[in-house]
């Protein structure tokens, strides 16, 4: 069987590819795992030289009055927040942290000029140090509420030697500087806010003062008020309608009285030549009467309702109102006046006394007449007046509408401004007995004995993940590189001649105890001898990472580590 | 499953019958007392080869090219020849790579239609290819065919390795004489297998081994040996390095090339196929050494050479 010519698999093949790379894997599986033991080796020696950064932290706690605390809750959430972030970013000021070394003098060992100056490169050393704290120095808010603020400060730097020093200086400046900071934001905002108080003030008193000004110039402006011209129009208009009727009164007296007079004068030119009757209009005396009585039943039922407690049903009460609706309906229809005949009311004298009266009564009606209209001229003429003075009002109300809605929101920002700056006095006022803010120290500073950086878990990763890729990249660059032919088809498909036959590899003893020695022997020694190097480089990385103070000492004097480590041991 | 292995199944199906019928106990070797070419299985198989050639009072039957393989004729008996152990087919008879050479000369008696006497050169790329390794099986295999008078002829006469492999003497050889300081006759060793001669390269002793190839000498001992031997197998230089396959070739009926698998680059063997061809030298077909497939290689048990 021609086992070794079994290669006729489709390059798409799925499995031929896994097929090829288990080959390539196997077939250069020493060309996989030197490059990866060695390359891994050389970047976990390199991370050695990585520089570390170590991290130093401590805790601060900060209580607030309740006043204080009150106050946040309502409304200061915001602001305070502002000020949380500015501490957080002043902390790592330049010019905090150049404070902080100076108070503290560090680094230490400065050499100074005789008058006590710095020299330059020690003022060029201490710009380091303040440019490497300043980098490492971050707040991170723990808590954060209303009554306390739990908040850790870290530093982080390469030497770990003067971190405990500088993280507590820095605590205790920022402690100083965040009280400080408290009050100048407070004393601040309170100016602010009395200021805008001030402001609203004479805004609404200006406006209070124009509302004023409208009120005065156009009466009834106000939906809500009075209108204080609305009684005299009232009566203006019930006067008109009473000077109206007694006009048409008069008017219709006149007339009658012209009539009247008329009649007795043709009566009095034709009465020597016959004796016909000259009628003569009385008042109607059954109208009186009948006027009186309907009165008189009106009062007397009203009287037996309001005095007397008497319901509508009650028959005196429906009795009257029979008659009362009885005699409206006669007085309806009886006339004012009644016609008589001058015979009977007398003779010709007493008719030219009666021509002589209807005369003057005629001028005293055409007098009141004409009193009369010129009252109603008058009457109607207030009347436009008030109607005008109205109309100008209601198209004023909008602007009045406005102006009354500005002055409530400035009255109501005036408020809010004022219970604004009731607590703030309150807190100042607690601020100056040391009382509003209190700091206390949770944990001391304190420095972390592994570095944070670089991560140990990423340099393994990296580490390795470099082998491995250096790995693959030879394996791939070898099968790049390695253009001989591997199967019989390859051979036959490139060469163009017919491949007789494919004789199998021959393998003399001597050969085969070489290739085993090289198999058994030689490759897995030295695979066996990276992989320990590999391990030990590895391990080295992690000591130096993990325990880096015990790594430091074996570094520095071997020896004493191993004194130390038999100690422990 | 290939063309070459269904006769190789074929050829050991009818000689496990053959040997079952005439009773073998060795199951190969002994085969003469049971098919000669004489008793009713010999004539019956002459029958069905082709026309016998007669050469110098031998036999030699040429293959049809319908018939399958050539090898169902009994094997004699081999006599023991300490050789180099990379002569496989000289060792173990049965085995894998010996069947793998047996099928390469299948191949190249069913190439041989006409029966005409057979001259190929075996050359490869670059050095340690496999080229006398191949040379020396396949020499041992073709000397199996009964009455099949086979020479294995050494022309690296820079780095002739064949006597080493076949523990030969290596002198005098063919540069002698090519020189003329030897007949052929006497630079021609018998070896133990009957069938088989060798001629070895010999020593050139000053001489540049170029002129002896391209000389005329060459040429005229090339015929004289194509006259005398029905399979002449040349190891020859690689291509590459030297010319003399150029002048080898020629005196040659066909070329066979050596690749060796995973080792030799492709583009390499490419340039000197192309070489070849451009050269007008008839590139018969080439051979796949040191194929790496899993159970398949060969490996010796008892040997104390490297």
């Amino acid at each position: 069987m021609h086992h070794h010519q079994i290669d006729e698999f489709s390059v798409t093949d799925f499995r031929h590819t896994v097929h090829e790379v288990w080959r390539v894997v196997c077939v250069r599986r020493w060309l996989l795992l030197f490059p990866l033991c060695i390359v891994s080796s050389a970047a976990f020696l390199c991370s050695l030289w990585v520089p570390r950064e170590y991290a130093a932290t401590t805790i601060i706690k900060r209580e607030h009055d309740p006043v204080f605390a009150n106050m946040m809750k309502k409304g200061w959430i915001e602001p305070y927040e502002d000020i949380r972030r500015s501490l957080g970013r002043e902390i790592a000021n330049p010019a905090f942290i150049q404070e902080v070394l100076e108070s503290h003098d560090l680094p230490e060992g400065l050499a100074r000029f005789e008058d006590g100056a710095m020299r330059p490169e020690s003022d060029a050393l201490r710009q380091q140090w303040v440019k490497a704290v300043a980098g490492g120095l971050s707040t991170n808010v723990i808590e954060a509420s209303a009554h306390r603020d739990i908040i850790e400060i870290a530093l982080t730097m390469r030497d770990p030697a003067h971190m405990e020093r500088i993280l507590s200086a820095v605590r205790d400046q920022y402690i100083v500087f965040a009280q400080r900071k408290t009050v100048d934001v407070l004393k601040s905002v309170e100016s602010f806010l009395r200021s805008e108080a001030a402001g609203c003030r004479q805004a609404l008193a200006k406006l209070q003062r124009r509302r004023v000004e409208y009120e005065l110039k156009y009466p009834g402006i106000s939906p809500g008020a009075p209108d204080p011209r609305a009684v005299e129009r009232s009566a203006l208009e019930i006067e008109r309608v009473n000077v109206e009727r007694k006009l048409d009164d008069l008017a219709m007296r006149r007339e009658a009285l012209q009539t009247q007079l008329s009649a007795m004068t043709e009566g009095d030119g034709k009465a020597g030549d016959d004796d016909s009757p000259v009628m003569i209009e009385e008042p109607n005396p059954r109208h009186a009467e009948l006027g009186q009585e309907v009165e008189r039943l009106e009062r007397e039922i009203a009287e037996g309702k309001t005095i007397r407690s008497m319901t509508d049903e009650h028959p005196e009460i429906k009795r009257n109102r029979a008659l009362l609706a009885a005699r409206r309906e006669e007085l309806s229809r009886m006339p004012r006046s009644i016609m008589i005949s001058a015979k009977v009311a007398g003779d010709r004298t007493i008719r030219l006394e009666k021509i002589e009266s209807l005369k003057n009564e005629l001028a005293d009606t055409g007098t009141a007449l004409a009193g009369m209209n010129g009252r109603l001229a008058a009457l109607r003429e207030n009347l436009d007046g008030i109607g005008r003075d109205r109309a100008l009002a209601i198209e004023h109300r909008p602007a009045y509408l406005k102006l009354t809605n500005e002055i409530a929101q400035l009255a109501e920002q005036l408020v809010s401004w004022e219970q604004n700056i009731a607590p703030i006095e309150q807190v100042l006022y607690l601020e100056g007995r040391d009382r509003s803010v209190h700091f206390a120290t949770v944990q001391a500073a304190s420095v972390k004995s592994k570095p944070i950086s670089p991560d140990l878990r990423l340099v393994m990763m990296i580490c390795l993940g470099v082998g491995l890729g250096a790995a693959v990249l030879c394996v791939l660059l070898a099968e790049l590189i390695d253009r001989s032919y591997r199967t019989v088809k390859q051979l036959s498909t490139s060469l163009g001649v017919p491949v007789i036959e494919s004789i199998d590899e021959i393998v003399t003893a001597a050969a085969h105890r070489r290739q085993l020695w090289r198999k058994l022997v030689v490759m897995p020694a030295l695979a066996a001898l990276l992989v320990v190097a590999t391990i030990l480089a590895g391990a080295m990385a992690y000591i130096s990472l993990d325990h880096s103070a015990d790594f430091e000492i074996a570094r520095s004097s071997p020896r004493q580590f191993l004194q130390v480590a038999g100690g422990q041991s | 499953m290939g063309r070459i292995a269904e006769a190789l199944k074929k050829a050991q199906e009818e000689r496990s019958r053959r040997l079952r019928v005439g009773g073998d106990p060795g199951g190969r070797g002994t085969g003469g007392s049971i098919l000669t070419p004489d008793s009713p299985e010999g004539v019956q198989l002459r029958k069905a080869l082709a026309p016998a050639t007669r050469l110098g009072g031998d036999v030699c039957y040429a293959i049809p090219p319908n018939r399958g393989i050539g090898v169902s004729a009994p094997i004699p008996p081999r006599p023991a020849w300490d050789v180099h152990p990379t002569v496989v087919a000289a060792h173990d008879h049965s085995c894998a790579i010996t069947e793998q050479y047996r099928a390469v000369r299948t191949w190249l008696l069913r190439r041989n239609a006409t029966g005409r006497h057979e001259c190929i050169a075996i050359t490869s790329s670059i050095p340690r290819e496999g080229k006398s390794v191949t040379t020396a099986n396949l020499a041992v295999v073709m000397s199996e065919v009964r009455h099949m008078k086979v020479l294995a002829m050494d022309f690296d006469l820079r780095q002739g390795s064949l006597s080493k492999l076949y523990k030969l003497p290596g002198s005098p050889g063919l540069a002698d004489v090519l020189a003329g300081e030897a007949p052929l006759e006497e630079a021609i060793t018998t070896t133990p297998f009957g069938n088989l001669s060798f001629l070895p390269a010999g020593i050139c002793r000053g001489r540049n081994p170029a002129e002896l190839v391209n000389s005329k000498t060459a040429a005229h001992v090339f015929e004289e040996i194509r006259e005398r031997f029905h399979f002449t197998l040349v190891d020859t230089p690689p291509v590459r390095r030297l010319s003399d396959v150029g002048v080898i070739g020629a005196l040659c009926t066909g070329i066979v090339v050596i690749v060796r698998m995973n080792k030799t680059a492709s583009h390499v063997v490419r340039q000197s196929l192309h070489w070849l061809q451009a050269n007008n030298l008839d590139v018969i077909g080439c051979i796949a050494a040191d194929c790496c497939v899993r159970g398949a290689r060969y490996e010796y048990e008892n040997d104390n050479d490297d």
